[in-house]
């Protein structure tokens, strides 16, 4: 029966090829029907497709460079390498494949015991597969080797939260605060916390908590989200407070 | 020898121990922190491994 026209056409050659250049060369036939408002809901379902199926390329292209990042950074092992194996954990979550960083993680937690980032690592990893259990036994360790560590302390906070030990999360991120005043990570935690947990007033106050963190520390285009939030937690509050 | 003089003694060596002494010492808790983690961990994946076959085994 052969294509059903040239936009067909071009789909199945850049599906079996995968290559970049007859991407462009289908996605362009694509829009130029869409634009001149000649094509069939067919074409529609096509353009779609190669969209659909060209996302695995970004895909790809991103575990190669963060990969790339991890390999480059192995020796340094600065704050660049251990947040491409964090950027990594949330890319092969989204794709289903979270396995694979839980058996990485394992295994560094393995070779380098003392390495607290591993096991931290590793939590997010569970955390990321929505294994809340394993995560809590795997935070719990980081924090034998390093009790006093603000980050390890706020990542403590976040599973207690995944867990609904609510009460037990705002100690650990209260402490993780009052130990690195210059990581915000906590006060989003608690904010997150509060309108999870339904206490409005008490969220309404943490998400101004963070509003004037970024606005202190220079981060005012950051604060769309929590004014945001703000605007919204007013709202309900008031609306409660008639009924 | 008093007790108070044995604990002096104890603290000294404790402190002019060496360096790889201590980092020795710190590893050999690490490696056993990890051991403890990773067996607990396989421990909790058996329950779920057994749901997972039981399930199966109502299922087909």
């Amino acid at each position: 029966m052969g294509y059903r026209n040239e936009i067909d056409r071009l789909v199945s050659i850049y599906e079996s090829t995968s290559r970049l250049e007859d991407y462009m060369a289908a996605n362009e036939a694509c829009e130029k029907a869409i634009e001149i408002g000649s094509y069939t809901n067919e074409d529609l379902l096509s353009y779609a497709y190669l969209q659909d199926i060209h996302s695995g390329y970004y895909v790809k292209k991103a575990i190669k460079l963060y990969n790339n990042v991890i390999e480059r950074c192995k020796d340094k092992r600065d704050d660049t390498y251990y947040k491409a194996h964090g950027q990594l954990i949330a890319l092969l979550s989204k794709i289903n494949r979270s396995h694979e960083s839980i058996d990485r993680y394992k295994k560094m937690v393995k070779e380098e015991p003392d390495n607290y980032q591993a096991y931290r690592l590793l939590c997010k990893a569970y955390c990321q597969a929505d294994q809340y259990d394993d995560a809590w036994l795997a935070i719990e360790a980081a924090m034998k080797l390093e009790p006093d560590n603000a980050i390890l302390l706020s990542e403590t906070g976040y599973v207690c939260k995944a867990l609904g030990r609510y009460d037990e999360a705002i100690d650990f991120f209260d402490k993780a605060f009052a130990k690195d005043s210059n990581n915000a990570s906590a006060l989003y935690g608690k904010a997150c916390l509060y309108m999870d947990a339904g206490r409005n007033e008490e969220a309404l106050k943490a998400w101004k908590d963070v509003v004037s963190w970024l606005e202190e520390h220079g981060y005012s285009e950051g604060t769309a989200w929590p004014k945001a939030e703000i605007k919204r937690l007013e709202k309900l509050i008031a609306q409660n407070k008639k009924h | 020898m008093t007790k108070k003089q044995i604990e002096r003694l104890i603290s000294c060596s404790i402190k002019s121990a060496p360096d790889g002494l201590w980092k020795r010492i710190k590893r050999g808790i690490a490696r056993d922190i990890a051991d403890e983690l990773l067996t607990k961990l396989e421990m909790q994946k058996e329950p779920r491994k057994r749901v997972w076959t039981e399930l199966m085994r109502l299922w087909s």
